[in-house]
This record gives C-alpha cells, sequence and structure tokens, in this order.
C-alpha cells in the first residue's frame, strides 16, 4: 500500500518535471500564483488596513466629500504616500494588495458552490439513468441558452440585501453583502458544464467490474456511487474547475466594472478599474496622464486570470493520463 | 423525411427550454416585492387610468394582476400578459416606450458590432488553431517559435479582460492620440443622420450610408467601429484558438490520424480530414462560446458608448428597469436558443454518425 503510493507520487512527480522541461509555461503559472499567496497571506504586513473592515480602502481625499455627495476628490499620481496613487480619493495601493485577499475568496468560493451543484446534478442524471437523466439533462441544456450576464444583473438587482426566512419558529436573517449576490449569481449560471461532465464520466466508469462487484456485496447505491464511482471520474471535473477558477475572476470583476459590485470603495480589481474609467471618461481636466493609474490593478487581474489558467493547463496535463502518455512519462 | 421529424422534436426541445428560462426568469424577479414587480404589468393605458401616478397605479396594478397570488397562478398571468394581450414584453416606464420597440431600436447597433466581428472570429480563430496544432505536432523535440508566438498571444488574450483591453483602447487612441471618439458616428454625420435627408433602412449606419450613397458616412462609421470591433476580436480570437489547437491535438494523436500518415496521406491531407473532427467539439462548446461573445458585447458597449442592446441593459438594471431587464433576458434565451438549434443542424452535417 505504502510502496504503491509511493511509486504513484514519484510517478507523477516524474510527470511534472517532464512537464516543466516541455512547458515552462506551467511552472510560471505555479510561480505567479504561489506569489500572489505569499501577498495575500502577508496583506496586513504590506498595507495595514486603517479601518475594522479591512476591505475598504482608506480615504484620504477631503472629509467633507467622503460622504458621496455627488462630487469625488480628484485623482492623484503615484507619490511616496501613495504608491499607486489615488482614484476618487481612495488608495490603489491599497485596493490591489487587498484586492488579492478578495480575489482568492471569491474565485476559490464561487468555485466551490459552482463544483457542488454541478457534482450533485450530474452523478445523479448520470448515475439513476432514465427519466431522472432525461429530466435533470434537459434542465442542464436549457442553462446553456441562459444569456449569463443579464441574468447575474437580473439577480444582484431582485435579490435583498437582507433575507429573511421564516421558518416556524426560527427566524433567519441572511445578510447578502455585494459580491455574495455576485457568487451566488455565477454560481447558479456556472454549473451546467461540470454536470454535463461529471454525467459522461460516471455513465463511463459505472459500466466497469469494479462497480458491479461493489453491488455485488451489497453496498448501497449512495455508497456505490461516493464511494467507488464518485473517485474514479472525479479528475476531469477537478481539472476544469481549476481551469476554470480565472474564467470566475475575469466574470466577477467584469460584473464590478459594469457598476454592479459592492461600491468604489471596496479593495478588488474590477472595482478600481470601474473607478478608472469614471475618471478617464467623465473628467474634463486632461485624463490621459491618469492611464497609469489603470495599469496596475488591470495586471493584478491579468497576472492572476493568467497564472490561473496557465496552472489549470498544467494540472490537466497530470490528471489527463493520454495527454500524459503522450508526453512520455 | 427524418429531417423533419428531428427539426419538430429539436423544436419542441426549444419550446420547453424557453418556458424553463422563462419560469427562471420570473422566478428570480419573485424576489422583488409584489409593488416593485407591479411595474412589470403596467402599460401606458393603465398609468394614465391612475392619474399618470406610479405609485397609484403599481398598488392597481398589484390587485388587477394578482401579485399575491400563489407562484404558478401568477407566472401563469404573466406568460398571459406579456405574450398573449400585450404581445410587446411589457412597458419600459423609463424610455415610455413599449420594450419590443426599445430592443428592436438599439438591435442594430448591436448587430453591426457582431456582423464584423464574427466573421474574423470564427473562421480566422479555426484558421489560426489549426496552424497552431499543426506546427505544435509536427514540432521535434523543442518548442516551435510560432507555436510559442500564437500560445503567448492567446494567453495574453484569454487572460487580460476584456474590459481592461478596451478601456486601455480608449484611453491609448482617444485621450492621447485623438484618433477617434466613442460613440458610433462622429458629431457632423450623427448630425446629417437626424436630419430629414436620411433614410433608415436597416438601421446599421455602415450599410444605410451606402444605399443612401453617402460615402463619408460610410466610412464615419467604420472609423468608429474599427477599435471596438478590433479589441472584440481580439478578446475572443484567443478563446476559439485555444480550443480549436487542443481539440486539433487530441485528434491528431487519435489512432486513425496516425494510421492515415502511416499509410502514406499527405501531412495536409491528414489535417482536412482531422479538422472535420476537431470541428465537432468546437461546436459542442459553441454555447459557451455566444455567451462569453454576450458579455464581451456588453463591455465593449460600455466602454465606447455604442447605444446597443448591451448599454440597455446596463441602464435597465441600475434604472430598476424590470420591464426592460427582463425583456432583454428573454429576448436572448430566444436568441441563444435559435443559435443552439442552429449549431444541433449543423452537427448533423459535419458528423454522418449523429443520428436524425
Amino acid at each position: 500500500m505504502l510502496t504503491e503510493l509511493k511509486k504513484s507520487v514519484t510517478m507523477k512527480f516524474e510527470i511534472l518535471s517532464k512537464m516543466f522541461k516541455t512547458y515552462p509555461l506551467s511552472l510560471a503559472g505555479i510561480v505567479m500564483i504561489l506569489s500572489f499567496a505569499v501577498i495575500a497571506l502577508l496583506a496586513p504586513i504590506l498595507a495595514p488596513p486603517t479601518s475594522s473592515n479591512p476591505y475598504i480602502c482608506p480615504y484620504s481625499g477631503p472629509p467633507e466629500q467622503a460622504d458621496f455627495s455627488g462630487i469625488l476628490p480628484p485623482p492623484t499620481l503615484p507619490s511616496s504616500e501613495h504608491p499607486f496613487g489615488t482614484m476618487h480619493g481612495y488608495d490603489v495601493y491599497y485596493g490591489c494588495i487587498w484586492g488579492v485577499r478578495t480575489a482568492f475568496r471569491i474565485s476559490i468560493l464561487t468555485t466551490f458552490i459552482t463544483l457542488a451543484i454541478g457534482l450533485v446534478i450530474g452523478s445523479f442524471a448520470g448515475y439513476l439513468e432514465g427519466l431522472v437523466d432525461e429530466f435533470l439533462m434537459r434542465f442542464t441544456d436549457a442553462f446553456f441558452a441562459l444569456p449569463g450576464l443579464l441574468y447575474v444583473m437580473l439577480i444582484v438587482m431582485a435579490l435583498p440585501l437582507q433575507w429573511k426566512l421564516n421558518l416556524g419558529s426560527l427566524n433567519l436573517t441572511i445578510a447578502l453583502s455585494g459580491f455574495d449576490r455576485i457568487i451566488l449569481a455565477l454560481a447558479i449560471i456556472g454549473w451546467p458544464p461540470y454536470a454535463r461532465l461529471i454525467r459522461g464520466e460516471i455513465k463511463k466508469v459505472k459500466e466497469q467490474d469494479f462497480v458491479e462487484a461493489a453491488k455485488a456485496i451489497g453496498c448501497s447505491k449512495l455508497r456505490v456511487l461516493t464511494r467507488h464511482i464518485l473517485p474514479n471520474s472525479i479528475d476531469s471535473v477537478l481539472s476544469l474547475a481549476f481551469l476554470n477558477i480565472g474564467g470566475v475572476i475575469l466574470a466577477t470583476s467584469t460584473v464590478s466594472f459594469l457598476g454592479f459590485g459592492p461600491g468604489i470603495s471596496y479593495a478588488e480589481w474590477g472595482t478600481i478599474i470601474a473607478n478608472g474609467r469614471s475618471l478617464l471618461v467623465f473628467t474634463t481636466a486632461d485624463a490621459s496622464q491618469f492611464v497609469v493609474l489603470l495599469l496596475i490593478p488591470g495586471a493584478f487581474l491579468s497576472a492572476f486570470v493568467l497564472g490561473w489558467s496557465l496552472l489549470g493547463d498544467a494540472l490537466r496535463t497530470i490528471m489527463d493520463p493520454v495527454l500524459a502518455r503522450r508526453m512520455g512519462a | 423525411m427524418r429531417l423533419v421529424s428531428f427539426l419538430m422534436k429539436r423544436l419542441v426541445l426549444t419550446i420547453f427550454t424557453l418556458l424553463l428560462l422563462s419560469l427562471m426568469i420570473f422566478y428570480t424577479a419573485s424576489f422583488l416585492p409584489a409593488l416593485e414587480r407591479a411595474r412589470l404589468f403596467i402599460s401606458p393605458h393603465f398609468y394614465q387610468h391612475h392619474g399618470n401616478d406610479i405609485w397609484a397605479s403599481a398598488v392597481a396594478a398589484a390587485e388587477r394582476y394578482g401579485l399575491y397570488d400563489p407562484f404558478y397562478v401568477q407566472y401563469l398571468n404573466w406568460l398571459k400578459v406579456m405574450f398573449v394581450e400585450g404581445g410587446s414584453l411589457g412597458f419600459s416606464y423609463f424610455h415610455s416606450r413599449w420594450v419590443s420597440d426599445v430592443i428592436l431600436s438599439s438591435f442594430p447597433a448591436t448587430l453591426e458590432l457582431v456582423m464584423y466581428s464574427a466573421p474574423i472570429i470564427i473562421f480566422g480563430g479555426i484558421k489560426l488553431g489549426v496552424y497552431s496544432a499543426r506546427r505544435e505536432h509536427e514540432k521535434k523535440g523543442r518548442e516551435d517559435i510560432v507555436d510559442f508566438i500564437i500560445r503567448a498571444v492567446t494567453a495574453f488574450g484569454y487572460s487580460v479582460p476584456l474590459f481592461f483591453t478596451s478601456l486601455l483602447a480608449l484611453s491609448i487612441f482617444f485621450l492621447n492620440l485623438h484618433w477617434i471618439t466613442p460613440g458610433r458616428l462622429g458629431s457632423e454625420a450623427e448630425f446629417f443622420v437626424f436630419s430629414g435627408a436620411w433614410n433608415s433602412y436597416t438601421g446599421l449606419y455602415s450599410i444605410d450610408a451606402l444605399l443612401n450613397g453617402q460615402f463619408w458616412i460610410f466610412l464615419d462609421a467604420l472609423k468608429h467601429l474599427a477599435l471596438p470591433v478590433a479589441t472584440l476580436t481580439i478578446s475572443m480570437l484567443a478563446v476559439v484558438v485555444k480550443i480549436t489547437r487542443s481539440s486539433m491535438l487530441v485528434e491528431l494523436n487519435q489512432i486513425y490520424a496516425i494510421a492515415a500518415r502511416a499509410k502514406g496521406l499527405r501531412k495536409m491531407e491528414v489535417i482536412s480530414r482531422v479538422k472535420r473532427n476537431a470541428m465537432i467539439s468546437i461546436l459542442t462548446v459553441s454555447s459557451i462560446l455566444f455567451a462569453s461573445m454576450l458579455t464581451g458585447i456588453v463591455v465593449i458597449e460600455y466602454t465606447f458608448s455604442i447605444n446597443g442592446v448591451g448599454t440597455l441593459a446596463i441602464s435597465a438594471a441600475k434604472r430598476y428597469d424590470f420591464a426592460l431587464l427582463i425583456g432583454l433576458s428573454l429576448f436572448f434565451c430566444v436568441i441563444f436558443a435559435a443559435i443552439n438549434l442552429i449549431v444541433d443542424i449543423a452537427y448533423t452535417y459535419i458528423d454522418p454518425r449523429v443520428k436524425l
């Protein structure tokens, strides 16, 4: 058992080292994500928070303009006090650093919820077959005709900020802050590819002998599904999830760029770039010099997405045995 | 005959899909309080009847259309009002026009954007992806430099968000170089378009200009389209190239492709045979492609201030114009369902194994 594990670990390691030689880009992806993780861990040291909510950027403009009265303070170029400058009076450097944490939080949470929904629906459809399968798959297919972005806007507009549930004697109030609704919306529109993929994989796996054996020794249906079929069919879904993490961040930042985020002071890259847009488009002063302020949050965002997509490609190569064999491991 | 029965089956499925999606959209909207939702039902006639007071008519509409009823009653009611009685997806209170009119009047701007970018995205993307896969497949040991460049550019287009590139393009070409202005036309051309001398045939300025014989407006429209189309194309091209490349590589390593090459078929002939099979996996992900195309269009229209369907949706969501936003969602559901239907039919042409 232990030697087998050791063997498989060394084999994976060999594939990994071979892959780094053939595809040096995947190493770059891992380095990028690791350095983002370091920034996220060190965020309180790199940019000490000033208010009780660390995700709100510190405000340094004139105090009478902080109450959203309509006139926002002008942007300032990078200085020693504000290394990346300020927009609307909010420090861009602070936003970029804490934006890493926001990005990790949102991407991982959204992917997790999406994956969970997709796994449940897909595995039921694949395992139960018949009418259930037919209905669930038609349901899944229907989602592919849903205009995602418009539906996200609809959810963000329609869901209340405080959700009161009356369950008999139990009164629950679920508070949904700006990003919670976006995460929920993205999960609702994002699960169908996972469901489709896991269904196909399960259909393949469940015809195999070991599943038959598990049924023969009297495992319950749920046990067969969760202990025998799922572990053998989940690899491709997981690699798809890794590949999609970057896409999730793109989607969230797009939604907040379009103005449906949690507000201009939040430490999130899409929000900062949206602030930059309003600077460029609506200021009467010569705005061309403030393009500099946009570049840094944009670079953070792009590097994060690029890192995840390179890492996802690498993981898919490891998990996909056909591809791995082609590479001679 | 089999094609007819296949089409009928697909059509029934499409209608089922649309009903399901409308149910979902209506369910999402039902989280709003009844008085807010009442705006979905208010028509100008109804509005005038209640003294042009939005709140009085909302209260009346909530009672008249049963907005406190059980959910399914409300849904059926809504379907009836939207498609049978009104037939025009409700009334947009912000634009004070029927929703279908508002959508149709801003659709040409979006169509113009798609018309110029889609051919480049689809045909150019597939061409480039096949070429890149060929270089990767034929390389001997070391990284092929052309393939590496294509992959690096693709990774760039894939990971740099469209809103960021379009914003950068706007600030470089508009703020710094003063080459273009945002919008669909320059002020001079716009003045001419809104004067009496202009006949609107299609709503697409570049085509209408030619039909009107105004070549300078045609050039002006193209000049304003160039940057939005270019940014949209680059970002979408990356997606198509990536998918084509990976599915081509998978197919090129299949046994049938290796056997064909071993039996002495020329490289290019193998590629052209394999391409057909790779098309199948491209078709499979085409619905995801169209979804990201929609996102791209919304972003491009927002940054370049083009008054198309995308900006309409954003402004509707920001002004709480539910009727318009829901109408737009339904409109795109119909478009996507139609596209998926076409893709399904295309499957049967590309892959003879797919049974009708």
